[in-house]
């Protein structure tokens, strides 16, 4: 299934690998293995005081295992990518690439763990029960409005940090392409109206997001599948029930001041930017509604693989900045930008949580990052090349940490940039190494460099 | 404790539209926890109808205004049982407050103002009734001083 103008079949070339190589991660030792004897340290009998000490002292298994660098990609496979539930076992690849991404982009270990614990409650209890193995939990595909009970119980639970990706993850870089947006428009974003399409995880944990930065929840409108989230929706009340998040945002935006049942384009109108975290477009979005918009409006269409509307079409409406999440196009909102650097940074000072407000930090240090290179109306974050950024967000994700009292190590900015510098650089070179030495085959079959 | 600007009183002729609105948004609520509580094709009618005989003066209702929008409501019916020495009840069936009027102490302004009313006509018990399932409903009236009390059992025939 190519999509329309596309060479390479993606699809078709990634069964192929796949298959070729058996996955996409192993482990391997880190520490020097000489001769057979070595295994006295590593293991028995040296180990056993390790792990005298570490029974005296648990915090202790920071500093003496790999816990501090290693986290869990925990996922049910209630909802995977756009391909809905499909299972723990059809979710692996998707975490095995995610542990791919988190190793060469942020040095971190991470080990991919799908299960069968539908059950929030459950899922809540295996998360607990592995915690003593993991220097942090990264929650991903799972389906709304399960996530957030998840995520919100998990972090009051888990002394180690938890993030779930298609909350926070989704949500930072969405703050961060929003924050230079409305620079380059030359509007202050805590007095901007915005709408947000969409209530899923990415949108529902933006708006959180943009609360915590101060916009007036007054100033923002969200809209579900049914319309505007308002006090005086018909299904308020069962919304307490089943969807409290829904909820409390229709309690505090009170709607935008819009009346319950309004149209999208009555939201819209006069709107400085729209965020989109819907469904695949093209024409989820209408060039008529963007053409209802503020002036210099900004327009985030994030749909994967479509986005709800194609950006020359919301230019042509009148949208100034697009954004969307895909590569091919300018102004790419990528997950990828976040969360390498956000572990990397909580790993390093063995932080308790992560709080919202680490996720504004990151948010933060990405826009300035490409504030820092020149931002235009086709650059308003980083792009993935980038390889800076990495640590960038991982000293200001570390500094925050400490300065709230939540990180087992103090640092400063400058040292963790040092040190994630030196963490993502050495696992770079050491994979260019056995890449170089053709100890992973050449690909059987591939696309070409161009593309 | 109470909302300041928030006046209880009886419904009037006047609030005829708000307070079925009020009624109908209640028992929607309600929908959610049990399905012996499902609506009727016609509820929005009936619900006006309800409004006009707890505006004729039917069982007893309070009404909480702010500015002249109705921003709740309570309603209780009078259960008698001759034998006992607390022979007239207060049964409260219905209690609502509009989503973003809540958590500023209407619900006890209103329970309160009625418990005022019975007790001034004699009657010394009051009891509330709400579907099993709907914890809401048992940690508020929990939470005031209220004890489980009658158990009711239902069967379709």
């Amino acid at each position: 299934m190519a999509e329309k103008g596309e060479k390479v079949n993606w699809y078709e070339l990634s069964v192929k690998l796949h298959r070729f190589y058996g996955g996409k991660i192993e482990t391997i030792p880190k520490v020097p293995v000489r001769r057979i004897k070595d295994f006295a340290i590593w293991y028995t009998p040296g180990v056993a005081e390790p792990s005298r000490l570490i029974s005296k002292d648990p915090d202790l298994s920071f500093e003496l295992t790999s816990r501090w660098n290693t986290i869990a990609v925990v996922s049910d496979g209630t909802r995977v990518l756009g391909l809905g539930n499909i299972g723990p076992e059809g979710a692996y690849p998707v975490m095995e690439g995610k542990a791919l991404i988190f190793k060469f982009l942020g040095g971190v270990d991470a080990v991919p763990l799908v299960h069968r614990a539908r059950d929030p409650e459950k899922f809540l209890e295996l998360l607990e029960l592995i915690e003593p193995a993991f220097g942090g939990i990264n929650l991903e595909d799972i389906e709304s409005p399960k996530c957030f009970h998840i995520l919100d119980e998990a972090r009051k639970r888990l002394n180690i940090p938890v993030w779930h990706d298609d909350q926070q993850g989704t949500a930072a870089v969405t703050l961060a392409g929003l924050i230079n947006a409305f620079k380059i428009v030359g509007k202050d974003i805590r007095k901007s109206r915005i709408v947000l399409f969409g209530a899923g995880a990415a949108n529902i944990a933006l708006y959180r997001l943009l609360k915590a930065y101060g916009v007036p929840p007054e100033n923002i409108v969200v809209l579900d599948s049914k319309g505007v989230l308002h006090p005086d929706r018909e299904d308020i009340d069962k919304l307490m029930i089943s969807h409290p998040w829904k909820y409390q945002i229709a309690i505090e935006t009170k709607g935008g001041g819009l009346r319950p049942g309004d149209p999208i384009w009555k939201a819209l109108e006069g709107a400085d930017a729209l965020v989109a975290a819907s469904r695949p477009g093209p024409g989820v979005i209408k060039k008529e509604w963007v053409a209802k918009m503020a002036k210099d409006a900004i327009v985030f269409a994030e749909a994967n693989p479509v986005p709800e509307i194609w950006p020359w079409e919301a230019k042509e409406a009148g949208a100034r900045i697009v954004a969307t999440g895909r590569s091919d196009f300018p102004n790419q909102v990528n997950n990828s930008l976040v969360f390498p650097g956000v572990f990397r940074g909580v790993l390093d000072v063995r932080a308790r949580t992560i709080t919202d407000t680490m996720a504004i930090a990151a948010a933060e240090e990405l826009a300035r990052f490409a504030e820092e290179r020149g931002i235009r109306e086709d650059y308003i974050l980083p792009t993935m090349e980038e390889w800076e950024v990495y640590p960038r967000v991982a000293a200001a994700v570390a500094v925050k940490a400490v300065e709230e009292g939540l990180a087992r190590k103090t640092t400063t900015y400058n040292e963790e940039l040092e040190r994630a510098r030196r963490i993502i650089g050495l696992t770079r070179e050491k994979y260019e190494t056995i890449w170089s030495k053709g100890l992973i085959p050449k690909p059987p079959v591939d696309y070409p460099e161009n593309e | 404790m109470y909302e300041a600007g928030i006046v209880y009183r009886k419904p009037l002729e006047g609030d005829r539209e708000q307070l079925a609105n009020l009624i109908l948004r209640f028992y929607r609520f309600n929908e959610e926890f049990d399905p012996a509580w499902a609506l009727a094709g016609d509820a929005d009618n009936r619900a006006l109808s309800l409004a006009d005989r707890y505006i004729a003066g039917e069982g007893y209702t309070i009404v909480a205004d702010h500015e002249g929008e109705l921003t709740g409501f309570i309603h209780a019916y009078v259960q008698e049982y001759p034998l006992l020495e607390n022979s007239k009840q207060a049964v409260i069936v219905e209690l609502y407050v509009k989503p973003q009027y809540r958590g500023r102490g209407i619900a006890t302004g209103l329970l309160e103002k009625l418990m005022e009313a019975v007790s001034s006509d004699g009657i010394s018990v009051v009891t509330a009734m709400f579907p099993t399932a709907n914890f809401v409903a048992e940690r508020f009236y929990s939470k005031r001083k209220f004890r489980r009390y009658l158990q009711i059992y239902l069967r379709e025939v």
